[in-house]
């Protein structure tokens, strides 16, 4: 017995100092710098609000982890009805905003439209329906040896269509942002929910739930997104894959940019942890 | 075809032999261990005066035609004493002959080990034997014995790195391996997702692994197959052996059901509990174990009948609190019939039953998921022993799948999962198969056969696409995108949905050129109709096995092995070398972005393309003197490609060649044994592999506060290259008494603590916002001590 004992000790002593991951130092290559757009219109279904703004930057070497703003680009958008709405750099953040609120309009095309060092950009998107968050519910669950808060938000997923949405969680509190992607193949028609779990939640906290409409091209952005920055590693990871971004170069299209153009409604609700 | 043309001519020859055969007489038996009595694979059968020989089967059975008149009899093989006899035959002769192992016979060293003998004559090439006790000796991480990382020390065979589970043959998947155990198929060879093997040495008697020249009686994967076979159990005496490690300990019973008629063996494993668990940094009430369970019952009715019932039984539980609970394993039972329809007519009927399940049980989020793989399978095989130049083997094979990809159920009323079935899959796969073994000349041999293999996917409910197209490509961006389906039509079991008819010809040519030197060419096709749906770098316990069917076509292989065989020194050396070129149609890709888990229409998000591999593999051994052992050189290529369906399509990756994740250029691997006395034995294995391909990012740009990398083309960069040394000391005291035998093995993994990188991941870092590579590697220098005994 005491032999297995200290077999066992042994064990975890070379598990322990023997498999763990360290930093290291790779020399990486770096492709052709190109553009990267962050589009967001966004309607807030509870307080009728707007959020509407392009970000344009440039990538950079793997290493150098900053945005490099993309400056003195066109940027316009043109709705369904061949509305066009141009936007404006402010100073020189790279990000763009429009000169007149964009309306409101479910189940119509946007299209934006970017001009920039000569090369024109583009990419379309539907602004789909977002059910709206019914209900928060709080549990309290034991994680790793710590109790965590569980926050769940709830939602009616409409039966007739296929919908696809994402989870948005903010709090002062919470290092960083997090999400859950969602699609209905599991509960077209009844209940859903996106869930945030936390160790460091105390009562008082104020978190903000958001659940943003997406289109099943921005669903396969989301999910990659969100899969790819909060997988850990080891011998299961998947092979890695671009995110594909719904805008095009149509001057270049070898040269075609990254990130999204996205619109979506937004359901907000702002709970305070018990 | 010219294939055709061959088949035809054999069958000519094999008329012809039926009529000139008349004055010889028939040698046969078995050939078993004097102490145990079991019966011994690839024992050499030799007369030398007619310059005549064969090996017995993997029943130990041999028969031979032979002219009338004197004639010595040797039977060899190593590690066992020869036998000689003097036959003065006049009629059929049955001789069953029992060889005692060396060890036991001489006082000096045991020089030669049970290293497969190279066999210039016979036209099978590429295939390795590594006898048990060979694998017993190497040095083992963490001292566990493992069947699986052993075969990777031999030419054209890697595995995904270290905790990656299964293993690649010249360039293939871990899914291409067709693994027997006792003739069943086994679905998942690992436990701890991979750190060892599903295998306890102690009941394993041989291994064989066909990586080419694969004869027709095997079938249903592209890559290799490995033939385990599990010892029969001693029918003499009880005995019992077992291990105690640092992973596991290990218990094995054996004895006579019926003096020198019938035996058991029942032998079991199991890990310690609470392994591993400080990886996942947790405390409080976590389990994770393994254990598995061999069983068999073997029973010789008379000299023509002999029944074998055998099981395997295997389970990996994962219990971390309140969060998942997760179990599976496989579970295999077999009946197996030897019969006797004439002392050259050898048969085998084998009933098996296998299946693999999963279970994943989520408490934290109150739901639970089942998926299971079942098959029965119906096999009869002979081994036809016509006369002293031909050898017939054909048989037949039907099994019976199952596929239950998952049953997701909710665990609590509050539960806000669905039940959800995913549809159940059937399918039944079935082959016929003849080859001929025929000695063309003294110095040429020629092994041919074909297999008409059939797949016949079963009704169930399948969706109906627009043009009946899965996958949409989006041109403007470049995309490939899940199709919605139209509709759903619901067929009746009965219903044929899909039927596949295959051909597979196969063929092997041997040519003898001189005493010590031989040259062999093969050729094979084989048909996979299972996929392995995984895209991840190696298989996961939770990856989903999936038949071919409507929208997805079975893998098909050909592959071209030319080989160069020497022996030098009157066999205490041999040379093999061997180069070989293989393409696979067929193989399945998937979308960018593509959600495997849990898909009930998996067809959404498969392309299917193209491999090819192609290699040279050096093996020279040492069979005798005090230093054995072998060194293994394989530099190889292995690729694959999805281009577009239409030329509008950029496929994936552009629908360019890259190397698949099991691409290794280079695989050095040195094994050697010493044995300095009787007490003492030291071991050595030396690796070097060539990093395995890996996607790293070539930009990084912000989104939603994220830093996301851009990566390069598919696996167009390398993972440092693996290496590492590990060594082991045996010590054999003296025996206290007769019946206790005890044995120490320590040993040292990795001796110069290489950090050999299983992966590198790049994430930004949480702390400082900068990004980062992060290399995980697993086995750093682990000394370990097991014990051994047997009584």
């Amino acid at each position: 017995m005491m032999r297995n004992t200290i077999f066992l000790y042994v064990l975890f002593i070379s598990i322990f100092t023997a498999s763990c991951e360290d930093v290291v130092d790779i020399e990486l290559n770096y492709s052709n710098e190109r553009l990267v757009i962050e589009g967001q219109l966004n309607w807030i279904k509870e307080t009728k609000q707007t959020e509407q703004f392009i970000i344009l930057s440039k990538t950079t070497p793997y290493f150098e982890n900053q945005r490099i703003p993309a400056n003195n680009a066109q940027v316009e958008i043109i709705d369904q009805k061949n509305n066009i709405y141009k936007f404006e750099e402010l100073n020189e953040t790279g990000t763009y905003f429009p000169l007149d609120t964009i309306p409101y309009n479910l189940g119509s095309e946007y299209t934006l439209q970017i001009d920039f060092e000569n090369q024109k950009y583009r990419g379309s998107e539907i602004l789909n329906r977002v059910a709206q968050i019914i209900e928060i519910k709080q549990d309290s669950i034991p994680l790793f040896g710590n109790m965590a808060t569980q926050l769940e938000a709830y939602s009616l997923d409409p039966e007739d269509e296929n919908n696809f949405t994402y989870f948005e969680f903010i709090s002062d509190r919470l290092e960083n942002t997090e999400y859950n992607v969602y699609r209905d193949d599991f509960s077209n028609g009844t209940e859903y929910y996106g869930v945030l779990l936390d160790r460091d939640l105390e009562k008082g906290d104020r978190v903000r739930f958001r659940q943003y409409s997406l289109s099943k091209t921005a669903y396969q952005y989301w999910y990659l997104l969100i899969l790819q920055n909060t997988q850990q590693g080891g011998p299961f990871q998947t092979n890695p894959a671009n995110l594909n971004s719904n805008m095009v170069n149509l001057s270049k299209s070898e040269n075609n940019p990254l990130g999204y153009f996205r619109v979506s409604e937004v359901s907000e609700v702002f709970y305070e942890v018990k | 075809m010219s294939l055709k043309r061959l088949w035809f001519l054999s069958l000519c020859f094999l008329s012809f032999f039926y009529l000139s055969a008349q004055t010889n007489f028939v040698l046969s038996g078995y050939i078993s261990d004097a102490e145990t009595n079991e019966t011994l694979i690839g024992v050499n059968v030799i007369l030398p005066d007619l310059k005549l020989g064969t090996t017995t089967n993997e029943y130990g059975f041999y028969s031979i035609t032979i002219p009338q008149g004197e004639h010595q009899l040797i039977i060899s093989y190593l590690g066992f004493g020869s036998v000689y006899k003097n036959l003065n035959l006049k009629e059929d002769l049955t001789e069953n002959i029992k060889l005692t192992a060396t060890a036991e016979v001489l006082d000096e060293v045991v020089v030669n080990e049970n290293v497969e003998l190279l066999n210039l004559k016979s036209p099978q090439m590429s295939v390795n034997s590594l006898a048990i006790n060979t694998i017993k000796k190497m040095p083992a991480a963490l001292g566990e014995v493992d069947i699986i990382r052993s075969i990777t020390l031999l030419p054209g065979v890697t595995n995904g790195g270290e905790g990656a589970s299964g293993f690649n043959v010249r360039g293939g998947a871990a899914d291409q391996n067709l693994i027997l155990l006792d003739e069943a198929i086994i679905f998942n060879s690992s436990h701890l997702f991979g750190f060892f093997s599903v295998f306890n040495p102690d009941a394993i008697k041989d291994i064989k692994l066909y990586k080419g020249g694969i004869p027709a009686n095997y079938g249903g994967r592209v890559a290799s197959v490995l033939n385990i076979y599990q010892k029969d159990g001693n029918s003499n005496d009880f005995n019992a052996q077992g291990g105690i490690g640092l992973i596991s300990s290990r218990l094995l019973l054996e004895g006579p059901l019926k003096k020198e008629k019938g035996s058991f063996l029942i032998g079991g494993r199991s890990s310690y509990a609470h392994l591993f668990l400080p990886l996942i940094e947790s405390i409080g009430d976590n389990k994770g174990y393994f254990y598995d369970l061999n069983t068999k019952l073997s029973y010789t009715i008379n000299s023509k009948n002999n029944i074998f019932l055998s099981g395997y039984f295997g389970r990996d539980v994962f219990d971390i609190e309140q969060l998942f609970n997760n179990a599976y394993g496989n579970s295999v039972a077999n009946f197996r019939w030897n019969h006797l329809f004439s002392n050259q007519l050898f048969s085998n009927l084998s009933l098996i039953y296998s299946d693999y399940d999963y279970k994943l049980d989520f408490s934290f989020a109150d739901f639970v998921w089942n998926s299971s793989i079942v098959n029965f399978n119906l096999k009869y095989d002979f081994k036809h022993y016509l006369n002293e130049k031909i050898k017939l083997e054909y048989g037949l094979n039907s099994i019976f799948y199952k596929f239950d990809p998952g049953l997701i159920e909710p665990t609590k009323e509050e539960s806000q999962v669905q039940t959800n079935k995913l549809t159940d899959k059937y399918a039944v796969e079935s082959s016929l198969y003849a080859g001929i073994n025929y000695q063309l000349s003294p110095k040429t041999s020629l092994q041919l056969g074909g297999r008409l293999s059939n797949f016949v996917r079963r009704g169930q409910k399948i969706y109906r696409y627009a043009n009946d197209n899965p996958i949409n490509y989006n041109s403007s961006l470049k995309l490939y995108q899940s199709a919605d389906p139209i509709g759903e039509d619901d067929y009746k079991r009965s219903t044929i949905l899909k039927n596949f008819t295959n051909f597979e010809p196969r063929l092997a040519l041997a040519f003898q050129k001189n005493a010590t030197q031989s040259f062999k060419l093969s050729y094979n096709r084989m048909v996979q109709y299972l996929h392995l749906i995984s895209n991840t770098n190696s298989p996961t316990p939770i990856d989903v096995w999936t038949p071919s069917g409507s929208f997805i076509d079975p893998q098909i292989l050909d592959q071209f092995a030319l080989g160069f065989f020497k022996t030098l020194k009157s066999n205490r050396y041999n040379l093999e070398l061997e180069v070989f070129q293989k393409s696979i149609q067929n193989r399945l890709d998937y979308i960018d972005g593509a959600e495997l888990i849990a898909n009930n229409a998996i067809e959404q998000v498969l392309l299917s393309g193209e491999a090819r591999a192609k290699g040279l593999e050096l093996l020279i051994r040492k069979n005798e003197g005090k230093l054995t052992g072998w060194i293994a050189y394989t530099l190889s290529r292995s690729e694959q490609r999805t281009p577009g369906r239409t030329v509008n399509e950029v496929g994936i990756n552009n629908g360019e060649w890259y190397f698949t994740p099991y691409d290794k250029t280079h695989d050095i691997s040195l094994t050697t044994s010493y044995a300095l006395n009787k007490k003492w034995d030291f071991n050595a294995n030396f690796l070097f592999q060539t990093g395995q391909p890996i996607t790293y990012p070539e930009a990084q740009y912000r989104f939603a506060d994220f830093s996301i990398p851009n990566f390069e083309d598919r696996n167009s960069s390398r993972l440092p290259s693996y290496h590492r040394l590990d060594l082991s000391a045996i010590y054999t005291p003296n025996k206290k008494n007769k019946t206790f035998s005890g044995q120490w093995v320590f040993s040292i993994f990795n001796l110069y603590n290489r950090r050999n990188a299983a992966s590198i991941r790049f994430q930004q870092n949480t702390e400082t916002g900068q990004n980062e590579a992060i290399r995980l590697s697993i086995f750093g220098i682990i000394p370990s001590v097991t014990y051994n005994f047997k009584f």
